[in-house]
């Protein structure tokens, strides 16, 4: 199995995101998947593009900590306050 | 999920600091509670709370002196000049199992922060809020192919932490 990338790595690795994401047509899937079986870099890369899109959609947005979410339910509450009197003076 | 927990999080990965995500979010809720009587449509909603933060996010950045600025190359994947072998698995191993510990993970957040700001958001609106490459284009104003080169940029960059953290 290669693992130095030849040229033709190079010049596929643009695609490798879409192939991870299953957005290539067909033909080109069947392509560049036989090329990626065969290429150790290639397998290896798309490996990890794989890894990090996984990691990406589980992890990479913090969730908002609790203090926050109490100071942004404040702010709200001082809006709709301030609402409710301008209509009561209105 | 709810338009403050959205603008949280966006804030948080496009500013990636808690101050400015949070300044960002109240913007945000202020500006969605102004807008309130005239939101119609949820999907045009959503579209536009994105915009929203993203342009909050930007406004921010330019009173951030400590901001990355730097592009990542497409062949990025392949070290130097792309002659290096790049560490594979041994192949009597069979496939190469990727396995993310804390150590990594807390790694692939620092590096997902010293991305652009415009990497990070089409990361962040396409994996974590799961739109697809013709939603995010129309809610970041830009191509559909510049939303999978900068996806692509993004993950080629974040690829690197798992190579030398192997």
């Amino acid at each position: 199995m290669s693992r130095t990338p030849t040229n033709r790595c190079v010049a596929l690795i643009a695609e490798l995101s879409a192939y991870v994401d299953q957005e290539l047509p067909p033909a080109e899937r069947r392509a560049l998947e036989a090329h990626v079986r065969s290429c150790g870099c290639c397998g290896t890369l798309a490996r990890r593009l794989e890894a990090v899109a996984a990691w990406c959609r589980e992890s990479a947005a913090p969730q908002m900590p609790a203090d926050v979410r109490r100071r942004a339910r404040a702010r709200v509450a001082a809006l709709l306050a301030g609402h409710a009197c301008h209509d009561t003076r209105s | 999920m709810r338009a403050q927990d959205v603008a949280y999080r966006f804030g948080m990965t496009v500013c990636g600091h808690q101050e400015d995500a949070e300044d960002v979010m109240q913007d945000a809720l202020m500006r969605t509670y102004q807008r309130a009587t005239s939101i119609r449509e949820p999907q045009a909603f959503r579209a536009w709370l994105y915009r929203t933060v993203r342009n909050a996010c930007l406004m921010k950045r330019r009173t951030r002196v400590d901001e990355p600025r730097h592009m990542v190359s497409l062949d990025a994947g392949f070290e130097g000049d792309g002659s290096h072998p790049i560490d594979t698995a041994d192949p009597s191993r069979g496939p190469e199992e990727v396995v993310l510990n804390n150590r990594l993970r807390q790694r692939l957040r620092e590096a997902l922060g010293s991305l652009p700001p415009a990497y990070r958001a089409v990361v962040f609106l396409r994996e974590v809020e799961g739109l697809s490459t013709r939603e995010v284009a129309t809610v970041l104003r830009i191509s559909e192919a510049n939303v999978k080169q900068r996806l692509h940029r993004a993950r080629l960059a974040l690829q690197q932490v798992l190579g030398a953290g192997r």
